[in-house]
């Protein structure tokens, strides 16, 4: 079908509104309150335009096209009905451009200049809205608000949570929050690229900079396994803001607010400026070449070989790739990511972060079992995802033990018992053996005697309903982020994996980290080297190699509080005759245990590579120049190497890292097959005694992360501790206290008390927010409650 | 013939020294600089000042239009929100080695902040003085504040 625009013609499926059309055909329409991803307002008025043999002006973003029909945005009626909305738009609008910090990409101010009056005709008193703080990642200035009610649809519609609406009618209208809080969302930033004003600004880079003189570089997210793009502005090598780069494909045109706001960590007081040694007891700066012959020479007094190195999983597949060559070139196999981990039951695991299906499918899903996951929090994009297939009528069931906040509705969601995760697999698992034992698909498949063994009958109507859910064609499963610190997690993979072969659904292993797919496919395990290949000496795994009590160990970009054996890890470390560590951040306390710590130039300094769960490659450029004297780690990880003898190039680039790497592990066998194994039987312990559960919060993730301060501000870091009334009561608590202590082994913790039936039964709920929470002791362990 | 005796008799160079003569018994224009000093427009562009509103408030408001302006790149300014919301200048650096004189900063400014001031007769003594501070310009500004609203007055007729 067809019709003329200007004069121009221009093809069109039927429904297309004319402003879909226009913009295809790069014919410019003024608007404001249409945006591609909402819903259609129409109550700015600003896109109206001409149809030829129709009186009035139409709203091209409302409008449907008619064939045939001849239309124009530039006639005599259309440039006056613009000119016109123009004006009664700005008979409100403050007229301080040069004090707006949207001054220079606002939306109103270049319409203005293109589509309005020359001078203002408008001589009486101007409307103001008094500002309510919405939290300390957006700054309001509401007089400047024009009421395209963006902000509003997008909490309704992309964010799901409906936090922000119009209050009053015509001179009285404003845009607030319902209620005088902070907005939650973990992708409320958004709402600040979509606002076309200055009315919502991001606070931390307010009033500090103008849009001119911003630098923009791409980068990629380092903070979840989703590989979000965005664009890294910069003013005077240092970041200013991020905001969302598009990309139909993996994060649309949203990021989440860590992802946004976590450069303010770069200036965090923790950074090193200059490499740290220990001399004589003491640590003090020293310069770079210092510090390598420091470690030359302590390398050479010790048994380099026996030695263990931990890598996060947040580095670039180039840090990776060259940490695990150089270590491996010192016949040292301790090689680890997965710090975060609890147990390793197996030695030869090979299911990493990776999901069956590309992101953009996510939404096509007809049901998706969420297994722990607090993924609204933990991967905000994907929970877009996620909730736009809930919008396309996919049931979205929940096994949890923490009855999370979704921004979709579940279906069913099953609140249980940390260690009875493993068991309502089995169930899952038992019911459909029963189901699907005369499908001739799954004849290869044999059910592992030990899983057989553990079934009991099934009693539970909730687990039916989920499995048969998963039975529907296109149905996904993911398994939570936070479930690595499960004592039963290598099992649960496996127990996932089977179920997936059974209903033949799609799996997802999400992950906290960036980049942890990377970490496997460069070889920074134990049995693996860099594509995936099989290594011939198998090493120890993370607590292994901590409780193995080594000579040396090398610590990259982790800080203490990473690794799951938080508490023996140093223990270990005060033991080692000496300790390397590769880091941007630490702390005063972490600093003592080390013998040499060199700065290392955070992701956003250095360029490099992350791959994401779904197996895209991106590559990003540096997008400012390390900070103080750090360095970038492939500089660093080179030097290292030439350190000990490796015969490479002395003029090594950046590129030649990444063709190296690339050639290395770009030829691994696709991703992992669906693959089950034997599974040992699981011993039941200690089933009444009170266990810590709880994620770590979304907002103290990781190194970075949780020293960005207004991410901080979002995420108070009071001590609290959630449990159900029905625990609290079997434990003789007193309700009308607002505190208790709890005990883990010999630590104790002040806390104020939240009764919270979110908990499940025996649990006390902590979201690891501050330092405070990881001395206390580990996830999944047996804790102790009393009174004050 | 007749050229033969103009130039015999030197007649172009009695042309000259008529001149001279002449100019002799004429009116001087020569100044006796500094003593005497020449007449100058309000639309004078010398050294830059930083105004205050009567109240003592400063009228910059950091917007970084004259920073955006300036071809020499010889203005370097740095913002932050102040305590009452409002954004302000926390540095402002005029470097007046590769400062034109062009005057855009002044038509650039929505608020009147930055001024060319008629002073022209300065000098410096070290390096690094060539960089006029905040606390420079506003003290400039405050000195000449007369002089520069008289200008800004006359200058104003002329828009």
């Amino acid at each position: 079908m067809k019709i003329k625009i200007n004069n121009k013609e221009c093809s069109f499926n039927k429904g297309e509104t004319l402003i879909q059309i226009a913009d295809r055909n790069g014919i410019h329409i003024p608007r404001f309150c249409y945006h591609d991803k909402l819903s259609i307002a129409a109550n700015c008025r600003m896109c109206l335009i001409e149809q030829v043999g129709v009186g009035k002006p139409q709203p091209a973003c409302s409008t449907p096209a008619l064939e045939n029909q001849e239309y124009f945005t530039k006639s005599k009626l259309a440039v006056d009905s613009q000119k016109n909305t123009m004006e009664f738009l700005l008979i409100n609008h403050p007229l301080d451009c040069p004090v707006c910090d949207q001054g220079g990409m606002c939306e109103l101010q270049d319409q203005a200049l293109m589509h309005g009056r020359v001078k203002s005709r408008y001589e009486q008193e101007k409307r103001v809205v008094i500002d309510y703080k919405i939290g300390p990642l957006i700054k309001t200035n509401m007089t400047r608000c024009i009421h395209c009610t963006r902000c509003v649809r997008f909490g309704e519609e992309i964010a799901g949570i409906k936090e922000f609406g119009a209050i009053g009618r015509g001179e009285g209208m404003e845009i607030r929050t319902y209620l005088t809080s902070a907005i939650n969302s973990p992708m409320s930033g958004n709402m600040i690229d979509i606002c076309p004003v200055g009315a919502l600004n991001a606070a931390p880079s307010h009033m500090k900079g103008r849009t001119w003189e911003l630098e923009e570089v791409k980068h990629i997210s380092p903070h979840d396994c989703v590989g979000s793009n965005m664009n890294i502005h910069v003013l005077d090598n240092s970041i200013f803001r991020v905001v969302p780069h598009e990309n139909k494909k993996i994060n649309e045109v949203w990021i989440s607010d860590r992802d946004r706001f976590s450069y303010e960590a770069l200036g965090h007081s923790d950074r090193i400026k200059k490499p740290i040694a220990k001399i004589n007891g003491r640590h003090v700066e020293v310069e770079w070449e210092q510090a390598f012959d420091i470690i030359k020479d302590s390398i050479s007094k010790i048994k380099f070989n026996k030695s263990a190195g931990f890598i996060s999983a947040n580095s670039t597949i180039e840090e990776q790739y060259l940490f695990q060559k150089w270590l491996r070139e010192n016949n040292i196999n301790n090689i680890d990511h997965r710090v975060s981990q609890n147990k390793f039951s197996y030695k030869k695991d090979d299911i990493f972060p990776e999901i069956d299906i590309p992101i953009e499918e996510i939404e096509n899903s007809n049901s998706v079992l969420l297994i722990d996951s607090n993924l609204t929090y933990d991967q905000p994009i994907l929970a877009h995802k996620v909730r736009k297939s809930f919008l396309k009528n996919a049931k979205i069931n929940s096994i949890h033990t923490y009855s999370y906040k979704y921004n979709f509705d579940t279906n069913i969601s099953l609140l249980i018992k940390p260690r009875s995760l493993y068991e309502t697999l089995i169930d899952i698992i038992e019911y459909l053996t029963v189901i699907t034992v005369n499908d001739k698909t799954l004849n290869k498949f044999i059910l592992p005697d030990d899983i057989k063994k553990n079934f009991k009958g099934l009693t539970n109507k909730k687990i039916i309903e989920i499995s048969n859910d998963l039975l529907t064609t296109n149905s996904l499963i993911l398994l939570g982020s936070n479930l690595n610190s499960h004592p039963d997690y290598e099992d649960l993979k496996i127990l996932t994996n089977i179920i997936s072969v059974l209903t033949k659904s799609n799996r997802g292993f999400l992950s906290n980290r960036s980049n942890e797919a990377g970490a496997w496919l460069s070889g920074c395990v134990p049995n693996k080297i860099e594509g995936m290949k099989n290594s011939r000496n198998i090493g120890f795994n993370v607590f292994d190699s901590i409780n193995e009590h080594l000579e040396c160990y090398i610590i990259y970009n982790l800080d203490f509080i990473d690794f799951y054996h938080y508490s023996e890890l140093k223990k270990s470390l005060s033991n080692a005759k000496f300790v390397l560590g590769i880091s941007s951040f630490i702390t005063e306390e972490d600093k003592n245990l080390y013998d040499v710590i060199l700065p290392l130039a955070t992701t956003f300094e250095s360029p490099g590579t992350y791959v994401n769960i779904e197996g895209t490659w991106q590559s990003f450029a540096q997008s400012c120049k390390p900070h103080h004297m750090s360095k970038e780690g492939w500089k660093i990880l080179t030097k290292l190497r030439l350190i000990h003898g490796a015969n490479i190039d002395n003029s090594l680039d950046y590129l030649d890292i990444l063709n190296e790497a690339d050639q290395a592990i770009r030829n691994y066998k696709s991703f992992v097959g669906k693959e089950y194994k034997d599974i040992k039987m699981k011993k039941d312990s200690n089933e009444n005694t009170l266990i810590r559960s709880g994620s770590c919060n979304s907002y103290y993730v990781d190194n970075i992360v949780r020293r960005s301060s207004s991410l901080n501000k979002v995420n108070s870091n009071k001590n609290f501790v959630s449990v159900n009334k029905k625990t609290l009561e079997q434990n003789n608590i007193d309700l009308s206290k607002n505190k208790v202590i709890v005990k883990q082994g010999d630590n104790t913790l002040l806390a104020e008390l939240v009764i919270d039936d979110n908990v499940s039964d025996d649990c006390i709920y902590i979201a690891n927010s501050n330092k405070e929470h990881y001395d206390l002791g580990k996830q999944h362990q047996p804790i102790i409650i009393e009174n004050v | 013939m007749k050229n033969f005796f103009k130039s015999f008799f030197l007649y172009e160079l009695l042309l000259g020294l008529k001149v001279t003569l002449l100019n002799m018994f004429k009116k001087k224009i020569t100044l006796h600089y500094p003593e005497e000093k020449a007449p100058q427009s309000p639309r004078f562009r010398g050294l830059h000042a930083l105004r205050r509103y009567p109240s003592g408030e400063e009228r910059c408001i950091g917007c970084k239009l004259c920073e955006a302006v300036c071809p020499a790149l010889a203005i370097t300014i740095d913002t932050e929100e102040r305590n009452d919301g409002t954004r302000r200048t926390t540095k402002y650096d005029i470097d007046l080695f590769k400062c034109i004189f062009c005057g855009f900063c002044e038509e650039a400014c929505p608020v009147d902040a930055i001024v060319e001031t008629r002073i022209f007769e300065y000098h410096f003594e070290e390096r690094g003085e060539n960089i006029l501070k905040k606390g420079d310009l506003l003290k400039i500004g405050d000195k000449y504040e007369s002089e520069i609203l008289a200008d800004q007055a006359a200058k104003s007729q002329r828009r």
